[in-house]
């Protein structure tokens, strides 16, 4: 039998959002507008970004920090923060990059924590779509 | 590491794919890019997909390519992706169960995937995905197209025979699906409708019950019964079932206004604040929602009001009045109310928070005349009064208003005025005019005002 509390939680109510702050450490340039960065994909080892052009450069070495936005804190609270070096960079249109960077060096459990965060909830989606729709 | 079946699978996927157009709606060329990439790699040809980045390209594009597979971002500019899948399902009725459509986005509330699951789409992928996620519910959704299992088949095979009529096979047909999975509710969904055409509705509203039994939160059984309660017009049955309706599928609005009517029909106005605060925190309000939830808020306001409890009321209504911002529909609502149980200084505090620009409406200059009314200054209201008729407005608020002060004030020939033109142009409210011009006659004369 399928219960609503099994796979309904109230407090999803607001989705999950994120506050990427993105450094290229090589030449020191910085994405100052945040709204700009936005996560598209992760995988084991890297992280796919689209970022505002000029912001890195091919085998550069990037500093990535992932917050979750706060209303209440002026600054959110950091999920993770990462080295790692653009392995990949292409034009993404309308001045933006899509770029590929491999994770070299970061906290295991927050890693772990962050790739959850996303992978429960989609498990979440799942089991909701499943009992709503009855298949 | 692939096992030898995932080959196999990856095998028969990468086989379905590789003929099947592909559509891929989202704003940023980034997500396009990824989405395509994961396309290719599966197996699908470059030339069969399309990529897009509004709403309007998509239905165009939808139109001219009747796509097999449909990705959409939730958020496609001022639009919902969710609105592509209506385009799909119209192009071609009859193969639009072989369709697929999915959403792709970062948008993670619950809002957003129930209304998702209310459209009956194939998968919800969260950004950011990983390819594996892609994948594999990719692949689950082409294979539950491609081979249901006998569960989902009898019922297809039900819902043929429903659509043309045959109601003893499609009876049948549901009946067998009961037997087939655990948890049958979509069975006794169909099941319910067959009774329903059949117009044996108390056994349609048990099959529904029954589909709850197996799964309380099963959308299409919530929706069925809701229906057939509303049209036994047992609205407090129905109430119960559409609380939970809105409760696990918040975001549809014309829902939403129900769930409030029916919570105003049944009293519930505790409720309704707890309306407001699943509401507050949807992340989609547009202009229906925000209207339906106001008017809630006002009704529920008055009820307090009339109970004597004038502090909840008057929270009620600054919330109404902070939800529907700038809305002089509302802000009149609220005025009236509190004119008609006589609070001048809450109303004029309403008042206030009217928009600059309907200074000069008719609805702001009766609401002010009102409250002038209750504020007692009464030669400055006839003057008020007069400038108003003056400039043509016409209200029977201000002719009521009008009659009974410039009795009071012993202007005789004011009161003939003015009752003349009431009758004249409200003649269906005669009678009512009759008897204030005929108490206004037989009051007894008070001291002359000097400024009439």
């Amino acid at each position: 039998m399928v219960e609503a509390e099994d796979v309904f939680d109230p407090k999803q109510f607001q989705s999950i959002r994120l506050e990427i702050e993105f450094k290229d450490l090589t030449t020191g340039t910085e994405v100052r507008d945040h709204g700009r960065i936005s996560l598209q994909e992760i995988s084991e080892k890297t992280l796919v970004l689209e970022v505002p052009e000029k912001s890195c450069n091919a085998r550069h070495n990037v500093m990535i920090k992932i917050k979750q936005p706060d209303k209440k804190q002026k600054k959110g609270a950091e999920f993770f923060s990462v080295t790692g070096k653009v392995i990949q960079l292409e034009e993404a249109g309308e001045a933006s990059l899509r770029v590929t960077v491999e994770i070299l060096q970061f906290d295991d459990k927050s890693w772990n924590d962050f790739q959850n965060l996303f992978l429960n909830r989609q498990t979440e989606i799942e089991n909701f779509l499943k009992a709503a729709k009855g298949y | 590491m692939v096992s030898g079946r995932d080959s196999a699978e990856a095998k028969a996927f990468a086989k379905y794919i590789e003929t099947r157009k592909i559509l891929i709606a989202d704003p940023s060329a980034s997500a396009r890019s990824g989405l395509f990439k994961v396309f290719n790699d599966l197996g699908a040809k470059t030339s069969q997909i399309t990529l897009v980045n509004s709403f309007k390209q998509g239905v165009e594009q939808i139109t001219a390519l009747k796509p097999h597979i449909v990705v959409a971002e939730y958020e496609l500019g001022r639009r919902c992706g969710l609105d592509l899948l209506q385009a799909q399902r119209e192009q071609d009725p009859g193969t639009a169960k072989q369709m697929i459509f999915v959403i792709a986005t970062a948008n993670t509330s619950q809002t957003a995937v129930a209304k998702a699951a209310e459209e009956d789409i194939d998968a919800y992928i969260i950004k950011p995905f990983t390819v594996e996620i892609v994948r594999k519910t990719l692949m689950k959704a082409a294979f539950s197209k491609l081979h249901p299992s006998p569960y989902l088949a009898a019922i297809d095979a039900g819902k043929a025979s429903l659509e043309e009529g045959r109601l003893d096979e499609a009876e049948n047909q549901f009946a067998k699906a009961i037997t087939l999975d655990p948890a049958p509710a979509l069975a006794y969904y169909y099941l319910g409708q067959v009774k329903f055409i059949r117009k044996i509705t108390e056994e349609a509203r048990g099959s529904y019950s029954q589909g709850l039994e197996y799964n309380k939160i099963h959308y299409k059984c919530l929706v069925g019964l809701y229906e057939l309660l509303m049209a036994q017009r047992d609205h407090s049955q129905a109430y119960e079932v559409v609380k939970k309706i809105s409760q696990y599928f918040p975001a549809n609005p014309k829902r939403l206004g129900e769930v409030l009517r029916l919570a105003i029909m049944n009293a519930k106005y505790e409720d309704v604040e707890r309306y407001y605060g699943i509401f507050i925190n949807i992340d989609e309000r547009d202009d229906i929602l925000i209207k339906y939830i106001c008017a809630a808020l006002v009704v529920c306001g008055r009820y307090y009001l009339e109970a004597g409890s004038r502090i909840r009321a008057l929270e009620l209504f600054q919330k109404a009045a902070a939800t529907g911002t700038g809305r002089v529909k509302i802000l009149r609502e609220i005025v009236q109310v509190l004119v008609d149980h006589g609070l001048a200084k809450e109303a004029r505090n309403f008042l206030n928070k009217f928009p600059a620009e309907s200074h000069t409406s008719e609805d702001y200059l009766i609401m002010r005349f009102q409250i002038l009314n209750l504020e007692g200054n009464h030669s400055l209201l006839i003057s008020e009064g007069r400038d108003l008729l003056a400039k043509g407005l016409r209200d029977p608020r201000l002719f009521t208003i009008m009659l009974n002060r410039s009795a009071e004030a012993n202007l005789d020939m004011a009161v003939d005025n003015i009752y003349n033109d009431a009758i004249r142009f409200f003649p269906e409210r005669k009678t009512e005019f009759e008897e204030l011009y005929q108490a206004a006659k037989n009051k007894p004369k008070g001291p002359k005002n000097s400024n009439a």
